[in-house]
């Protein structure tokens, strides 16, 4: 029996698990009890999920959303590095149009959606480039700040041993501030797919998003948890996949993960 | 950067440069619509939306939805934010039950604060509590773990003098924890503000609720291109004036976080 308390409590698994387990099962006791339509039981839940996401609705809907948000979001990371770096190395131009950049980072990124429907039309292109201009503002205000505020002591190493031009920006620049950036493109990564499901329930009629909000349009609740499910795994799952990701590149920049999240 | 001008050092020249880069967009901005390098159906010129949202001022419909809004979102924010400052510090004075909690409530935030949209509109309607709850859903979790990040810096040092003064465990909490955590529970209210307000906007773009929000989505079921573009530059004003007004409060909270919270 002690042992098997000691597991517990050195399992990170089982911690982890715990609270969601312990509601799970408490809302299982309960939606069975309260029979509402609005609250299906958990097995109900699980077999919408598979018939909504599985098979043919995966290539019709799971597909194309991932899609915009993988083209959005891979399009904003680069063209925010790309103006970044051309940013912090001219300062003048850099001062004369931050004012406009902090207006647009501070416009919360899906009150733009009306206005991408109205220019892009519904359809991919206006998901992809909503999430790539929000992306980009992100990663390009995080890499303008990383650079200018970068060591000075690096700046003068560079200039030892003469290290100039794009080697000076992928060899030395860039990764000395690789954990902010990273940062920034976790923090990025949530808001593309918040990006994602709401243009979707604006204005698409397929994706995971769409689904989602005409299924609880047309009373079908259990397809309606189904999406909502699948909302909350996609932003866990690919949070946990990007983690995955930038343990390893942290370490090569020199910097342990551990070092950062005590900052 | 090294080859920085001198100019740029200077306060008021940097002020400068920076009220010529907004007016250099305006006029850009202007002189592209006008020579038709900007079409009509993209954009309307800079003066069309000005004007535009020179009107929309005046109007008491917009006025109340701007009222809606702004009171909707500062509700949500306020209930969330008192939920989660003391359940923070709860969590932050007890290592033990934040072992617990923690990797989970790690596991929760990157949940898109949509989430409950569809199934919250459903059982609430779409009035204070919906808002509320979709704000709730969205940024309880940031300010709790700023918060209790936030409480665990307090230095040994403060900790060892509040022992040796006997202070009991109530005081210990009011005049030790909160002061330390005060500019990191201050950075978490300034992320939770801007998401808080998206979240309320959102609301109105899908759920329907009063406000900004729904006035854009009728702006764009009309095609009113000058309009949108009024709704969407006044939604960016809003988001502005909420990011200045939180840094200021960040501001104040890092100026008085003196020696005597000791955490360096």
């Amino acid at each position: 029996m002690k042992e098997i308390l000691l597991a517990v409590r050195h399992s990170r698994w089982l911690k982890f698990m715990a609270l969601p387990l312990l509601l799970i099962v408490a809302y299982q006791l309960w939606a069975s009890n309260a029979e509402s339509p609005f609250f299906p039981t958990v097995g109900v839940i699980a077999g919408a999920f598979l018939d909504t996401w599985g098979g043919a609705g995966f290539v019709e809907n799971v597909v194309p959303s991932l899609t915009n948000l993988a083209v959005g979001y891979i399009s904003g990371v680069v063209l925010g590095l790309a103006f970044g770096v051309l940013l912090a190395k001219t300062s003048v131009i850099r001062i004369a149009v931050m004012p406009i950049i902090s207006f647009l980072l501070a416009l919360p990124a899906v009150a733009l959606v009306p206005l991408f429907i109205t220019v892009a039309g519904i359809g991919p292109a206006m998901s992809q480039s909503i999430i790539a201009f929000a992306v980009t503002l992100y990663v390009l205000v995080n890499t303008v700040d990383g650079l200018v505020n970068v060591d000075s002591g690096l700046v003068d190493v560079n200039h030892v041993f003469r290290i100039r031009g794009w080697r000076q920006i992928f060899l030395v620049l860039l990764p000395s501030i690789a954990p902010r950036l990273l940062g920034a493109g976790r923090a990025a990564l949530s808001l593309s797919i918040l990006i994602m499901v709401v243009s979707e329930m604006v204005g698409a009629s397929s994706g995971i998003g769409a689904v989602t909000l005409l299924s609880q349009q047309s009373f079908q609740y259990s397809t309606m948890w189904a999406g909502m499910v699948m909302v909350a795994i996609l932003g866990i799952g690919l949070n946990a996949l990007y983690l995955m990701f930038e343990r390893p590149m942290l370490r090569r920049s020199g910097i342990s993960p551990l070092a950062r999240t005590m900052k | 950067m090294q080859n920085t001008l001198k100019l740029t050092s200077n306060k008021w020249a940097r002020l400068g440069i920076s009220l010529c880069g907004v007016f250099a967009f305006f006029i850009l901005w202007e002189s592209a619509s006008r020579t038709g390098l900007l079409r009509s159906d993209v954009a309307p010129s800079f003066m069309d939306t000005a004007a535009e949202l020179g009107a929309l001022i005046p109007e008491p419909q917009f006025q109340s939805a701007v009222g809606d809004t702004l009171s909707s979102w500062l509700f949500g924010f306020a209930v969330t934010a008192g939920l989660a400052i003391p359940i923070g510090l709860l969590f932050g004075a007890n290592p033990w039950a934040w072992k617990w909690f923690n990797s989970t409530f790690e596991a929760i935030r990157p949940i898109p604060p949509i989430v409950l949209l569809p199934l919250a509109i459903l059982v609430m309607g779409s009035g204070r509590s919906f808002t509320t709850v979709m704000i709730a859903q969205g940024v309880f979790w940031i300010i709790l773990l700023q918060v209790t990040y936030g409480s665990t810096v307090i230095s040994p040092v403060a900790l060892d003098t509040a022992t040796v003064f006997k202070v009991g465990p109530w005081r210990r909490y009011l005049i030790f924890r909160l002061p330390s955590a005060a500019p990191i529970i201050a950075t978490g209210l300034r992320i939770a503000a801007g998401i808080s307000l998206a979240v309320e906007i959102m609301s109105e773009l899908i759920g329907g609720v009063p406000g900004v929000g729904q006035l854009l989505i009728a702006a764009q079921a009309g095609n009113d291109l000058p309009l949108i573009y009024a709704l969407t530059g006044f939604t960016g004003l809003l988001g502005l004036v909420v990011a200045v007004l939180f840094r200021g409060l960040e501001r104040v909270a890092l100026k008085n976080h003196g020696p005597k919270g000791g955490a360096e």
